[in-house]
């Protein structure tokens, strides 16, 4: 990741786990990786595949220690899926505290030694564990809702709150994303500078698509557009990588992402249709048909050649 | 052991007809109609077919399956697909695995059933032979 990229956001590690006789470094490590992506309500959904790039560990490693937590009831998993059927990446939940309380989120206690609620702070470790003062510990920020630096007016106002304060202001900011929404003139400008290859207003037109039927909201819908070109860079890189290494070039694997627009949106980089041959349940994909027609007929031929006595008929053929 | 008469005789009708039924619940389906229904799937969910000696050694082994048995399969992939790639033989299989495997198994049972008999009628058989050559001697 590049330091640029680096968001600004920052999870919290309960003392409790360290103190739990099953959780090794391992665990730690996955359980502090998840607790960045935590947002208000004690929820993330990061992929499995990012979990393990953020850790510089594989899918199996990631798949196996996610089993470990959800055994050991320190996490709760939930299984997503799509409209088409397919699969998203899974929902996590952190388990409530061991410490009598209920929320997800830790209740934060004040500089006071009092929780929010009035109560006095009660935690699983002694007092001294304690390495920073209450106002360090708020995550009141989803960390899908990262302002930019020229966002929204309300965005520039809390970025104007020292961070050791507690925002006073309403539950959530973030905001769906209106039908006409445009990128600015300098969202334009920054995009043909950083991310020549992609056609900005097709990327604009998915973005705005998606985030209205998927019901996504942000606080800033610049940074989040600009966001998508970094993925759409990524997923870029990952499908170049993924043939390079395990597909023939008649023959390409498939994933699960919606692709059609990604593959228009690469279309003017040189990049292939088939770059992200994934299923599409809009419409027919260009060819599709003609390529399985073409398939099945040469694969019958061989069947009936087969079993009409030429018995390699079709062996040798690709 | 041997069966009373009335049980043979039973058994000696009703067993060729009951081995010829098994056989016909799991005669072969068609090839080509495997074919026309993956490519289907695979036009519909946005999937190329396989390539080559794949897709051959699907259809055929997909084509050995009992007709009926390879609707239900190819209904159960569509109602409940969740695949991001193309459904395997595996995939299709799961959802007839039991019944199968049933059909297979009641075949096997009646087809050994019937050698079994086959076997104590030749004992009788040689029994008897051997009993006339000593009583001659």
């Amino acid at each position: 990741m590049e330091p640029e990229e680096l968001p600004a956001r920052w999870g919290v590690v309960r003392a409790e786990w360290m103190f739990h006789p099953d959780v090794g470094t391992d665990e730690l490590a996955m359980l502090a990786c998840l607790a960045t992506y935590l947002d208000r309500q004690g929820f993330c959904w990061p992929s499995q595949q990012t979990l393990a790039t953020r850790l510089k560990k594989s899918r199996p490693w990631v798949i196996k220690v996610l089993n470990n937590l959800v055994g050991l009831g320190l996490i709760e998993r939930t299984r997503r899926e799509r409209r088409d059927g397919g699969l998203r990446s899974c929902l996590y939940r952190m388990a409530p505290p061991n410490m009598g309380g209920a929320a997800a989120t830790p209740d934060v206690p004040k500089t006071d030694g009092t929780q929010s609620n009035g109560q006095p702070s009660v935690s699983a470790c002694p007092e001294r564990d304690r390495g920073c003062h209450g106002g360090d510990r708020n995550h009141d920020q989803t960390i899908q809702e990262s302002p930019s630096l020229k966002g929204a007016p309300e965005a520039r106002r809390e970025k104007a709150v020292p961070d050791f304060q507690e925002p006073a202001r309403p539950q959530s900011l973030a905001r769906p994303v209106p039908t006409g929404w445009a990128p600015s003139a300098e969202d334009l400008a920054w995009a043909a500078v950083a991310h020549p290859g992609i056609d900005a207003a097709a990327l604009t037109e998915t973005f705005r698509n998606a985030s209205i039927a998927k019901g996504y909201r942000y606080l800033d819908f610049g940074c989040a557009w600009r966001g998508w070109f970094a993925n759409q860079e990524r997923w870029s890189r990952e499908n170049h990588e993924r043939r390079l290494t395990t597909r023939t070039p008649e023959h390409p694997r498939r994933d699960g992402r919606t692709g059609a627009t990604r593959r228009d949106l690469h279309s003017k980089r040189g990049g292939t249709n088939r770059d992200r041959a994934v299923p599409r349940q809009d419409g027919p994909q260009p060819g599709l048909a003609e390529r399985n027609g073409a398939a099945a007929d040469a694969c019958l031929e061989r069947l009936l050649a087969r079993r009409a006595g030429h018995g390699a008929a079709g062996f040798h053929s690709g | 052991m041997v069966l009373p008469d009335s049980i043979r005789a039973d058994l000696a009708v009703g067993l060729p007809h009951a081995i010829a039924q098994a056989r016909t619940r799991l005669e072969q389906g068609d090839a080509a109609e495997v074919l026309i229904a993956l490519k289907t799937l695979a036009d519909r969910k946005g999937f190329d077919l396989p390539i080559g000696l794949g897709l051959d050694l699907d259809i055929e082994v997909m084509s050995e399956w009992p007709r009926d048995l390879f609707r239900r399969a190819f209904r159960g992939v569509w109602e409940t697909f969740g695949y991001r790639r193309m459904p395997e033989v595996a995939d299709f299989r799961r959802h007839i695995e039991d019944e199968l495997a049933e059909r297979r198994q009641a075949l096997a049972r009646l087809e050994t059933m019937a050698l079994r008999l086959r076997t104590a009628e030749l004992r009788e058989i040689w029994d008897a032979e051997s009993r006339e050559r000593r009583a001659a001697r």
